[in-house]
């Protein structure tokens, strides 16, 4: 070994200790050198891959996580439905709550453009307290409002008929269509009627004339439009 | 060390590591077994651990001491989780997995509210061997182990230059990015680094027998 002249490393030598080219560190006089940082990148210990099951766990699971569409398309697919559903529901019950409201405060020749588009929160909350509070003052609502909330919550609820009942009968913004209908088993006769009609024809449903059919039929249609 | 030399060469790996058996890894570049990996492949991605997690190890110990594995465990977690979002090659990937690590440990170390841990100095070299089978592995160990300790021993940016060129395999460029200096201090640093070990293995006498033979 030839120790005593490894002292002073100069650039290129170091360089190629560095890169540790197999069989050329013999070659630099510095064999004590060589050998520490041979040892130091020495092939892999079974106790250093230790983790190895427990990285590949997290590489399955990573890759689960990033292509979720590929394990339940349908079940993706009745939940964008479902939500769809709500929103529709949600929004043109809102729209006629509005209206309600507007009319109730006598507000409505001026602000009816605005009203049909609350966010969906204050929808849901209209549409409840305007059909749940049968107060005197209130009257004028029952009158204005049902044709076109009950066609939007008819449309929505026929819309989501194909998936789920059960879901839409738990559904506050469904009450008013339900209360209308006189019983969740009805809703679907009931809407098949008022569906069936034209707007505005259909005299047997409670509170429905009052309004002209134009101007409720473009309120639910709005707020759809700003749903996209 | 170049990569070339970790992924191709099997038999410089003997037994624990990758074995290129399996059609991802046999025979494969080194990029196509990151791309396989990169596109799910489970071989592929366990070829990219054997090859890279004894050097991170390595690594990660002169850094943060005993935690070591578990700052490893957590890198492979974001390694495996954000390895779909890599561009560049398999050296680029060791530097990318690294510079992971290296942010691991000093959040460690942060959050313990401590520096980097002490390795006294290069006189503590001596570490008892690891319960390993064979008497050669309990040698080569020791060997291993010994040699990290007195890398561990230079100060801290000699420690890491020579770590990360000779241990993890980078070159001084990519070495440079991941402790984000500039290419020449760190090839300083790596030189230094060197001289001072040479220094210290001169001025203590030789062993009864070398490490490695």
């Amino acid at each position: 070994m030839s120790d005593h002249r490894s002292r002073r490393i100069g650039r290129r030598t170091a360089e190629r200790l560095l890169r540790g080219t197999p069989g050329q560190e013999r070659a630099t006089g510095h064999d004590r050198l060589s050998d520490l940082l041979t040892a130091a990148s020495a092939p892999a210990r079974d106790r250093e891959l230790a983790g190895e099951q427990a990285a590949m766990a997290a590489f399955r699971d990573a890759r689960l996580a990033t292509a979720p569409q590929r394990r339940r398309p349908w079940m993706l697919k009745i939940a964008l439905a479902n939500l769809l559903t709500v929103k529709i529901a949600a929004v043109s019950a809102a729209a006629a709550g509005g209206i309600a409201l507007a009319a109730a405060a006598g507000t409505l020749p001026g602000q009816h453009r605005e009203e049909p588009a609350p966010t969906a929160d204050t929808n849901v909350v209209a549409t409840t307290s305007a059909t749940t509070t049968g107060k005197p003052d209130q009257k004028p609502d029952h009158s204005a409002s049902p044709s076109p909330s009950l066609k939007g919550l008819c449309q929505a609820y026929t819309a989501g008929a194909g998936s789920e009942h059960g879901k839409a009968h738990d559904n506050p913004a469904f009450s008013a269509l339900i209360t209308a209908a006189g019983g969740a088993d009805r809703v679907p006769a009931f809407c098949a009627d008022l569906l069936g009609d034209k707007p505005g024809k259909s005299d047997n449903t409670p509170g429905k004339p009052a309004t002209p059919p134009g101007k409720p039929d473009d309120a639910p249609g709005k707020p759809t439009r700003s749903e996209r | 060390m170049q990569s070339a030399a970790g992924f191709g060469d099997s038999g410089e790996i003997s037994g624990v590591a990758w074995t290129p058996r399996r059609s991802t890894a046999a025979g494969a570049e080194p990029d196509d077994v990151l791309t396989a990996a990169k596109q799910g492949d489970e071989d592929a991605f366990r070829a990219l651990y054997r090859d890279l997690q004894p050097r991170l190890l390595r690594y990660l110990r002169v850094l943060v001491g005993a935690d070591a594995e578990d700052v490893a465990s957590d890198t492979w977690l974001q390694i495996a989780r954000d390895l779909g979002k890599f561009r560049g090659d398999v050296d680029g990937f060791r530097g990318w997995a690294t510079t992971i690590a290296r942010n691991r440990a000093l959040d460690h170390l942060r959050h313990q509210q401590r520096r980097p841990v002490v390795h006294g100095t290069v006189e503590d070299a001596a570490e008892p061997a690891g319960p390993d089978d064979t008497a050669q592995a309990a040698v080569d160990a020791v060997a291993t182990d010994a040699a990290l300790a007195l890398i561990a021993g230079l100060p801290r940016d000699q420690a890491e230059a020579v770590l990360l060129r000779v241990v993890v395999g980078l070159d001084a460029k990519s070495a440079a990015k991941v402790l984000g200096k500039r290419a020449g201090a760190v090839r300083t640093a790596a030189h230094r680094g060197l001289r001072t070990l040479a220094a210290h293995l001169d001025a203590t006498p030789p062993p009864g027998r070398t490490p490695l033979e």
